[in-house]
């Protein structure tokens, strides 16, 4: 009889190794996710709290007793009896994000047709070279750009029209190649048979692309629309640029509006009415978030696969 | 050492344990949400066998094997390997090898990589040497033919034509460690005493050596090799460059991967691919084999060709392997024993011949054999069995008292397991019994997937606090048992119908001609499929469909009458209630 | 009726098809080629040119060749060196430190989510969370808690009053913030990739006799190289943009200081006084571009493929037989 069958005998099963790491992982996840929480509870609590509170009890997150107040948030809604900035600044951002969602859907998916179902000389070159200007940093373009919007705008005197500004923060964006390679990822996974079939029974280009392709690849076009918005509600370099030679305050988006509540003077900044602001025009963004935060995670995780 | 009281039981599972290379005793395994997918797993495996477990997809092959090589944990029973406990010991101490079903080769190491990655990060046991001694040895050797190696050192200067670098191709050559061939390079050949002088040195310097281990209780011998009162000195140490590069090149060589050595997994094909596996496995030097339905990922042909390898492999090695596959070919041709498993349960434990010819109960008899069986249905009297419109076979005396014993011996256990339902220590049991017998009886189809409904947080919220489901108060195992004894008691009590099975080979058939004679069997070709060297012929009769091997010269076609033969001696007789083989 | 022969109807025809499907072509590549030239091409085109030149854009009549004088100027100029140059140095020695962190701190995000603790779930979206966020919002939120009077939240906490938007020390708010902030892109795609590495490959290295860093060194790292690869070009050319969060977290002090060469392009471009620099401005996007394609072209270099095929034991094997 051997050691190993007193082992047997005794019956001593050897630590479960396993489950501690589930463990110590679980309480640096909740240490870490507790920080990374926490902005946000401050900002949502300071934003019910008054000034002084603020000042007097800087390490309460949430107001003392008593001190819970709304006025944060009705007192940039409607101000002198007129609707006040911030619902006219998240207006503008949303308008923004949806005719630029509008936009890079219809020209980028079109392209991508194009590419990957419609045969034509150097298509394959034409899609090379078009992912290889990924690689040029567009700021090379910017201070041209700028000058053809300042330029066209003086020569047309419609420098100071918001329409004339918003088309300029709109378009320059909505040609992104990214966008244009992952789609034609998506398509070339589409079998060419279905198109084929279609076309054979003489169906259009238009039309099988409308009514056969792109419902097929629906889940594609519900994450780029989703990074558009948040790309678009977020974007702040070019829309500062052009907004803010503007007289008029009501014309800015909400990130663009936003940074002036920002690099207060210590001690001395409406710090309560900024957090309500903030915690305000988050709304669109969390709503949205919380409903498909599934999909834009796994999304996020399938774009970045095997080269 | 304390002296443990064993019990008997005890006493029996430590002799099989001591007794077979690889025991299996009472081995389980259980899922925390699924169930028990392996239930009293018992097998006790020789050295050299070649064990093939083979079933359809779910019925806990992998999982077996996967609770030998210690990557699933073993809910209940016990593993011995080589006569130890080895519930416990993880992967890297069983002394074994798994070779899987998707390769899983390092993608960013090459063929040599790979194959030398187990000898790379582990310590093995070896036996301890004097380095210097022995490279004192062997230039010594080489220094007493100057003629030849000087000649072979010249050679390797020549890179281009030896293809390699002058120290390998000195080591290649005159057989010698590293060490020594980079001595011979520096030496000067040119001198006509140098030769003479340095053999002095050398000798001198083995002596001085071995006088040094004899003071320290050591004996040097002439390999080089440490021994202690007749014993060598093991010592674990990682292996050296060059012992490794031996090694891997020794198992490239049995598995032809030489011109391979330096590709990435990638730039292969399946079949190198495998047996890049393969080599990975053997040249850990182990004694058992696992390998989990290597050949699936490869195509007919190849499959073929890789399945002869493994066993010629298997043999020249000497290895114990196990094998799991789900193709009944591989295991009818590959194995020396058969383990046909069902739904977790062992169905069968024997040679190929014994499970081809003799199998112990319906599923077994389905599964194995291409083509399948022929399964029909005839009525038993006590005498004879009636099948189909007239054709009667009588049964002999020896079967009529099998029969009568079998059936006796069922409704005992059945009436036993029917009991075990009242009393909670037992019910565990009894379930566990009808289960067998349903494992038994089942398809050997794999189970159609359900597809789950998305979960989510608003699904999960209406399970926890949606409508309670009605829970019957009568296990569905009882009643299915109380069903089945019903119908075994009838078994004995007057006419029985029972399922008969005969294997194609078994039947003879013949054109038929003018009108069919008395009592002789005719039935109507409706699909005849010549495999170029014989047809397949089916045919209906006795309600079912048959198929038959008849010779190709028979130019057969659909709707020829065909005369059928049934060789009774070689129907076997199944009990459709529980399965199993009557005669 | 002169009769056609069969050739010459079918050659007409095709001619005719091809000009309808070269029609069809065009009409769904226009769009976007069309915004792709006007808002990038044309853009980068006249950037390229206009860095030669003095010219301001709200009275074109001033346009003037200068050659290389812009670039020059870029070189020479003290006060673009105390802008443009201060801001490229500070930002490259914030680079230095963000990036790495920016791989090691999802990687090991990564992998703890990846043992699945209970909740993991919840875990994963709290970290995505704040990528969603704008910076501005970012902002607001890091700057009040880091306020530098004793009433801002750390210091109250601390029982300090650092000044923490001041000097050198702001950059360590605008590591926390730009963390928190943009853990999450990495991270997800870091999961991912954890995930897809085939479990066979671990159980393998288990039965080859390998330990955790044997499986971390052997099996996890490799593969999931093309996704660390992603990250890190992503990290890289994001930071070296650096724009946002020095933009954002600022103190009253500091606020002329110009912290990253976006910032320098963005300010200048914004001030109408020096409308008539929109050359110099353009020759310093230029610049700017080009350290970034350095980078990036060296971070494509370092993380190259390895290919098989040296034939380093093919050779010795064929001396062994």
């Amino acid at each position: 009889m051997n050691d190993a069958s007193i082992f047997f005998l005794e019956k001593k099963k050897p630590k479960k190794r396993v489950n501690v790491s589930k463990i110590v992982s679980f309480f640096i996840l909740l240490i870490v996710c507790g920080l990374f929480v926490f902005p946000f509870v401050y900002m949502l609590g300071t934003s019910l709290k008054t000034e002084e509170d603020i000042i007097l009890h800087p390490l309460g997150i949430f107001p003392a007793k008593g001190g819970w107040t709304l006025s944060n948030y009705t007192g940039f809604i409607i101000r002198d009896g007129k609707l006040d900035n911030v619902p006219k600044w998240m207006f503008n951002s949303f308008v923004t994000c949806i005719v630029s969602i509008a936009v890079t859907l219809i020209i980028c998916t079109l392209v991508a047709y194009a590419f990957a179902f419609l045969n034509f000389r150097g298509r394959k070159m034409l899609f090379t070279t078009l992912i290889m200007t990924m690689t040029i940093p567009s700021v090379i373009g910017t201070t041209a750009q700028y000058s053809m919007y300042a330029n066209i705008g003086t020569l047309t005197k419609l420098i100071a029209n918001p329409v004339y500004i918003y088309f300029w923060i709109i378009m320059p964006g909505t040609a992104g190649v990214f966008t244009v390679y992952l789609l034609k990822n998506a398509l070339d996974a589409i079998p060419p048979e279905i198109v084929e079939s279609a076309r054979s029974d003489g169906a259009s280009n238009l039309r099988i692309y409308f009514r056969i392709v792109m419902p097929l690849i629906k889940s594609t076009l519900l994450l780029i629309g989703l990074f558009c918005f948040t790309g678009s509600w977020n974007s702040l370099l070019w829309p500062q640029l052009l907004l803010s030679g503007t007289g008029e305050q009501g014309y800015l988006t909400i990130t663009v509006a936003l940074i002036g509540y920002t690099n207060q003077v210590d001690g001395w900044s409406a710090k309560a009415v900024a957090m309500a602001t903030s915690a305000f025009s988050m709304i669109p963004i969390l709503i949205i978030f919380i409903f498909t935060q599934r999909r834009m995670i796994e999304g996020m995780a399938t774009t970045g696969v095997k080269r | 050492m304390e002296k443990y009281e064993l019990t008997p039981e005890q006493q029996q599972m430590l002799e099989r344990a001591d007794r077979y290379f690889v025991s299996l005793q009472n081995v389980e395994k259980v899922y925390p949400k699924g169930g028990k997918v392996v239930c009293d797993f018992n097998l006790d495996v020789e050295k050299h066998e070649f064990i093939v477990i083979v079933g359809p997809s779910g019925c806990g092959k992998s999982t077996t094997l996967r609770m030998i090589g210690g990557l699933e944990e073993i809910s209940a029973g016990n593993l011995f390997l080589d006569g130890e406990y080895s519930n416990f010991k993880p992967s890297k101490d069983r002394k074994m090898a798994m070779v899987f079903q998707s390769y899983a080769l390092y993608p960013q190491m090459t063929v040599f990589e790979n194959i030398a990655f187990p000898l790379k990060i582990n310590v093995f046991p070896v036996v301890k040497k004097d380095e210097a001694c022995i490279v004192a040895r062997q230039m010594t050797e080489c220094l007493k033919k100057p003629d030849v190696t000087s000649a072979i050192v010249r050679e390797s200067a020549n890179t281009k034509l030896t293809g390699a670098k002058p120290v390998e191709y000195v080591m290649a050559r005159l057989n010698v460690v590293r060490a020594c061939a980079k001595e011979l390079l520096k030496f000067d050949w040119n001198d006509p005493v140098a030769a003479a002088k340095k053999i002095a040195e050398l000798e001198a310097f083995v002596a001085a050596r071995e006088e040094e281990s004899r003071a320290q209780g050591l004996e040097l011998r002439e390999n080089g090799e440490l021994f202690r009162d007749g014993a060598p000195v093991i010592v674990r140490e990682k292996l050296s460059r060059d012992e490794i590069a031996e090694r891997v090149f020794r198992a490239a060589r049995i598995l032809d991967l030489g011109p391979y050595l330096d590709r990435l997994p990638r730039e292969l094909s399946g079949g190198q691919m495998q047996r890049v596996a393969l080599g990975r496995a053997i040249v850990k030097n182990v004694s058992l084999f696992l390998m989990d339905e290597p050949l699936s990922n490869l195509d007919a042909k190849l499959r073929l060709t890789m399945r002869s390898e493994i066993v010629k492999l298997h043999n020249s090695i000497g290895a114990t392997t196990i094998y799991v596959t789900h193709d009944q070919t591989e295991a009818m041709t590959m194995a020396s024993r058969v383990v046909v498993m069902s739904k977790g349960f062992i169905q069968q434990i024997d040679t190929p011949a014994n499970i081809y010819n003799h199998s112990a109960n319906l599923f077994v008899a389905r599964f194995i054999g291409s083509p399948s069986i022929n399964l029909f249905e005839g009525e038993y009297d006590g005498d004879s069995i009636r099948v189909g419109d007239g054709y009667r076979m009588q049964m002999s005396e020896a079967f009529q008292a099998a029969y009568r014993a079998f059936y006796a011996r069922k409704i005992e256990e059945f009436e036993r397991c029917l009991e075990g339902f009242d009393d909670i220590e037992r019910r565990q049991k009894s379930i566990e019994y009808i289960h067998k017998i349903e494992s038994a009886l089942a398809d050997s189809a794999p189970p159609i997937v359900v597809r789950k409904k998305k979960e989510n947080l608003f699904t999960r919220l209406g399970k926890r606090f949606g409508k309670k489901q009605q829970t019957t108060g009568v296990l569905r195992e009882r009643e299915v048992a109380a069903e089945k004894l019903g119908k075994l008691k009838e078994a004995l009590e007057g006419k029985f119908t029972l399922t008969l099975g005969i294997r194609p080979e078994n039947i003879g058939v013949m054109r038929a001609e003018g009108a069919p004679a008395e009592g002789k069997l005719v039935a109507e070709t409706s699909a005849a499929e010549l495999l170029g060297a014989e047809y397949d012929l089916h045919f209906e009769l006795f309600g079912r469909n048959f198929i038959v091997k008849a010779p190709a010269q028979g130019n057969y076609a659909v709707g020829d009458k065909l005369l059928v033969t049934l060789c009774e001696e070689n129907v076997i007789v199944f009990d459709p209630v529980t399965g199993d083989r009557i005669n | 009726m002169e009769k056609k022969s069969v050739f010459e109807t079918s050659k007409r025809e095709k001619r005719k098809e091809q000009t309808k499907n070269r029609a069809v072509v065009a009409l769904f590549m226009a769009p976007f080629f069309l915004n792709f030239t006007l808002f990038f091409l044309v853009p980068v085109f006249m950037g390229l040119i206009l860095s030669f030149f003095q010219y301001n854009p709200y009275d074109s009549a001033k346009t003037a060749f200068v050659g290389f004088d812009n670039f020059v100027k870029l070189f020479t100029n003290p006060l673009i060196r105390s802008t443009f140059w201060h801001g490229m140095k500070t930002t490259l020695l914030f680079d230095v430190v963000a990036v790495p962190l920016m791989l090691l701190i999802p990687l090991g995000l990564a992998y703890l989510v990846y043992l699945e603790p209970p909740g993991y779930k919840i875990f994963r979206a709290v970290i995505y969370l704040p990528t969603v966020v704008s910076i501005s919002i970012v902002g607001i939120i890091f700057g009040a808690m880091f306020d530098g009077a004793s009433t801002g939240l750390i210091n109250a906490w601390l029982g300090t009053e650092i000044k923490w938007m001041d000097g050198t020390l702001r950059w360590v708010v605008i590591m926390l913030a730009s963390i928190w902030w943009q853990t999450g892109t990495n991270f997800v795609i870091l999961l991912a990739a954890l995930k897809n590495v085939p479990k066979h490959l671990y159980e393998a290295c288990e039965i080859d006799g390998g330990g955790r860093w044997h499986a971390f060194l052997y099996v996890t790292l490799p593969n999931i190289r093309g996704s660390l690869e992603l990250c890190t070009f992503n990290t890289l050319i994001g930071y070296l943009s650096l724009y946002g969060q020095p933009t954002v977290l600022n103190s009253y002090l500091n606020q002329g200081e110009i912290a990253s060469p976006m910032m320098f392009i963005q300010q200048w471009l914004n001030d109408f006084s020096k409308a008539n620099l929109t050359g110099l401005v353009t020759a310093s996007a230029i610049v700017f571009a080009i350290v970034v394609i350095f980078f990036t072209a060296i971070e494509k270099i370092v993380t190259k493929d390895r290919k098989g095929g040296k034939d380093v034991y093919e050779r010795r094997f064929n001396l062994f037989s």
